[in-house]
């Protein structure tokens, strides 16, 4: 009689589980169509940096919090004591997408942007370059410099 | 008929398919003998020896969740003993903590136990909180860090459940908890733009406050989960199979559970009462009521891969439960406190442990008044929790082992560092 | 016990082997020599006032000249914590394991001998855990220099362009118009190239 109890067992939880199953079939499906319909990413959404580089005053606090440090800034000071950014690099294959350097940065100038679809054939190809030797940017005052390191600092 | 010689006091002999058939329908089969490994002149083929067989669970495996190297010495089909071979996801955690600042710290510490992100940054915070002298966090911060917590915690054991299914066999409940499991990684994408490595929690609060409507879309999800994991419970828990593959297999006694120093699931599963939520409550865990899930699974015995599995599909309700009383005491106010951007810690040193979905996460940290760490010890409680598998294990058959190792929920990340 | 009336409990005890005792922080300590380890080991876990039947963590931390292992100790019945710390000379650094008191000892010792190189005098298989069996050196120590290579894999890391490398044409940053003008002139050539 123990075989027949056991048998009916498990006839009785197929039977349940395969309702779960034809009830979850009976649903719509949740799966979206990748290449052709993409998810909506939130505001906040960690992907790819981009710098506003009109905007950044070339004071090193992204290089400075960076984890892994991936970032490779070069800029000069002119005789007016003004700075000269030269080169803003990002690895991004070193980048851990942490955000940290977007929080810390005065300007602002640095912000992450939905994306993430950025897959290379070739690793430098993702070293993003921002401002180069033969276009540097425009020289920021120091005192502009100074006071956003402060208002940083306190806030 | 039976099979002679091969199983141990401690495993009875289970109900096997070819008994139940040849009881139902009145067969019977030849007797089979396994040879000793030292034959005797009795025995029908005295010139065959058996031998033992080393097999290699490989590092390349599905079942192993993550890098890991189990060698196993078979005779025949029961494992006479297992060694675990770790160290293939070995970042050097502990050296990097030395070398990086404290609130630099964060984003690696969602890396260990890569599936309980939140867990994991919680537990940093507060030991670097406890080691700066108990820094005021804001209140709204400390229910805001229990409900991501608790979160996670759902998210995680989703994960080991699903994929325990997986490695048992059953492939439908795995898609129905990651299904749900999405859902949860949507609120946290919200929160803080990421769906595994949050980098939310920081020393001094979370980085951001909630979004707007967050709160109901996250009460939303628990309204949906409740009948979810019944129907979970309906597929998996109460499935014959499921429990003829983990009642009674991988019998882990209290005693030997705490001179392993297994915690979490594993020592909850195992009869020991012990919760460090509720024990030594850290942040405002001591404002919840929430039960603790303890001992035997339906069917099967205390300690084994159900009690196990059952202790964690329970946490799951207790743990909806936090985050709903948390959503309703939620009070409003700042989320970080005014700390400066290179934290000064004094001299000191701290161990703090926080309740991961896998155990008791502790940090040692030694601090010698500079920004960075002097010593930052991670204890793990999966590596610990793995470490039992030699134990547990002698003596069941190769096809436990695969039971075993998905019910001891181990992440790789976590066991390595 | 309270701390205070645990670590008063111990001095008494442990009268001569105690090297030093108190508080860090609000978990009580105690200092002993490697010599004196196993027998104190002994008393923390059969005590019946003490019972520390749980080893929560082992720790290895390099003091310059001493190489300290760290255990954290607790008690399910009687609900209370303990640090042990136990160091030996840079040296020679031998240290009794703890193996056959509390199992958790002997995977958390092996991965400090591997990572700090504390040899656990008596545990029955002392080798590497984390790093593979033919590394060389133990990492977590100050001193300790990274390798530049292992088995021929290049550990130097990427090196990054310097200012006065020219940038390859297809990386270098250029306006929209910039890159059709580019094109369009490419185009002309190709076209008074080719015809």
């Amino acid at each position: 009689m123990n075989n027949l109890k056991m048998f009916w067992l498990t006839v009785k939880s197929l039977g349940l589980g395969m309702g779960v199953t034809l009830r979850t079939m009976l649903k719509p499906a949740i799966t979206l169509q990748y290449p052709d319909e993409r998810p909506q990413k939130p505001k906040v959404f960690r992907g790819f940096l981009h710098n506003d580089v009109p905007r950044c005053v070339a004071c090193d606090m992204c290089a400075n919090i960076c984890p892994v440090d991936c970032f490779k800034i070069v800029y000069t000071r002119d005789e007016k004591g003004r700075r000269q950014l030269h080169r803003f690099d990002i690895d991004m294959v070193k980048c851990m997408f942490c955000g940290l350097c977007t929080e810390v940065c005065p300007t602002e100038c640095l912000t992450m942007t939905g994306g993430f679809e950025h897959a290379t054939w070739d690793r430098k190809e993702l070293v993003l370059h921002f401002v180069t030797p033969d276009k540097p940017a425009l020289p920021v005052d120091p005192a502009l410099v100074a006071a956003h390191r402060a208002a940083a600092a306190k806030g | 008929m039976a099979i002679h010689g091969c199983y141990t006091a401690r495993f009875p002999r289970r109900l096997l398919l070819k008994d139940f058939m040849e009881s139902l329908l009145g067969m019977t089969a030849q007797p089979q003998r396994l040879h000793s490994a030292h034959p005797s002149p009795d025995s029908p083929e005295p010139h065959l020896v058996t031998d033992e067989m080393v097999l290699n669970m490989g590092p390349q495996h599905p079942s192993t969740h993550g890098i890991l190297r189990l060698i196993l010495k078979l005779d025949g089909e029961v494992v006479r003993d297992v060694q675990a071979e770790i160290g293939y996801l070995h970042r050097c955690k502990e050296k990097i903590g030395e070398n990086l600042q404290y609130n630099q710290y964060t984003t690696y510490s969602d890396r260990m136990d890569y599936l309980a992100g939140m867990n994991n940054n919680v537990g940093h915070a507060i030991a670097v909180e406890r080691l700066m002298g108990n820094i005021q966090v804001p209140e709204r911060a400390e229910y805001i860090r229990v409900i991501m917590a608790e979160l996670n915690r759902i998210a995680s054991h989703l994960v080991a459940l699903g994929t325990y299914g997986v490695d048992i066999g059953a492939v439908t409940p795995f898609l129905y908890a990651f299904r749900d499991r999405e859902k949860i990684l949507d609120l946290f994408e919200e929160v803080s733009g990421a769906r595994l490595l949050y980098n939310y929690v920081r020393i001094g609060g979370v980085v951001r406050d909630l979004p707007e409507g967050w709160g109901d879309r996250c009460r939303k999800f628990l309204d949906y989960l409740a009948p979810r994991l019944d129907e979970f419970d309906t597929v998996l828990s109460l499935n014959p199979i499921f429990i003829d593959r983990t009642a009674k297999v991988g019998v882990l006694p209290a005693d030997v559970a705490i001179n392993y120093g297994c915690t979490g699931p594993m020592l909850r599963g195992s009869g020991v009462k012990r919760d460090l939520r509720k024990d030594e409550p850290y942040s405002v865990y001591s404002r919840f009521s929430f039960e603790t899930p303890v001992g035997p699974g339906p069917r099967g015995v205390v300690g084994d891969c159900l009690a196990r599995y059952w202790v964690r599909i329970r946490e799951m309700r207790e743990s909806a439960k936090i985050v709903r009383q948390a959503l309703d005491q939620l009070p409003s106010g700042p989320v970080m406190a005014k700390l400066p951007r290179i934290l000064r810690v004094p001299p000191g040193e701290v161990y703090v442990r926080t309740e991961n979905p896998r155990g008791e996460l502790g940090f040692y940290i030694i601090s010698d008044g500079s920004p960075k760490p002097y010593r930052f010890k991670v204890r793990s409680p999966a590596y610990c929790n793995l470490s039992v598998i030699g134990e547990i294990s002698r003596g069941a058959l190769v096809a436990d082992m695969v039971a075993i190792l998905g019910s001891i929920d181990i992440v790789l990340g976590e066991v390595d560092r | 016990m309270t701390p205070q009336a645990l670590v008063e409990f111990l001095q008494a005890k442990f009268d001569g082997k105690l090297l030093e005792s108190g508080m860090t922080g609000s978990d009580p300590f105690i200092r002993v020599a490697p010599e004196d380890w196993l027998s104190v080991a002994q008393s923390l876990r059969e005590t019946p006032e003490l019972q520390f039947d749980y080893l929560m963590c082992l720790s290895s931390v390099d003091r310059k000249e001493l190489l300290e292992a760290v255990y954290h100790f607790y008690s399910y019945p009687q609900q209370h914590r303990l640090e042990v710390k136990v160091a030996a000379l840079r040296e020679a650094p031998k240290i009794p394991s703890v193996v056959h008191l509390w199992k958790t000892a002997d995977w958390h010792e092996r991965e400090a001998y591997d990572l700090m190189g504390i040899e656990f005098t008596g545990h029955p298989h002392l080798s590497r855990i984390l790093l593979p069996d033919d590394w060389v050196g133990h990492p977590l120590r100050k001193d300790y220099q990274f390798p530049t290579e292992y088995h021929g894999i290049d550990h130097t890391g990427r090196k990054w362009l310097t200012l006065e490398d020219k940038i390859p044409e297809h990386l270098e940053h250029q306006t929209p118009e910039e890159r059709a003008a580019k094109a369009a002139a490419g185009r002309a050539g190709a076209r008074g190239g080719t015809s």
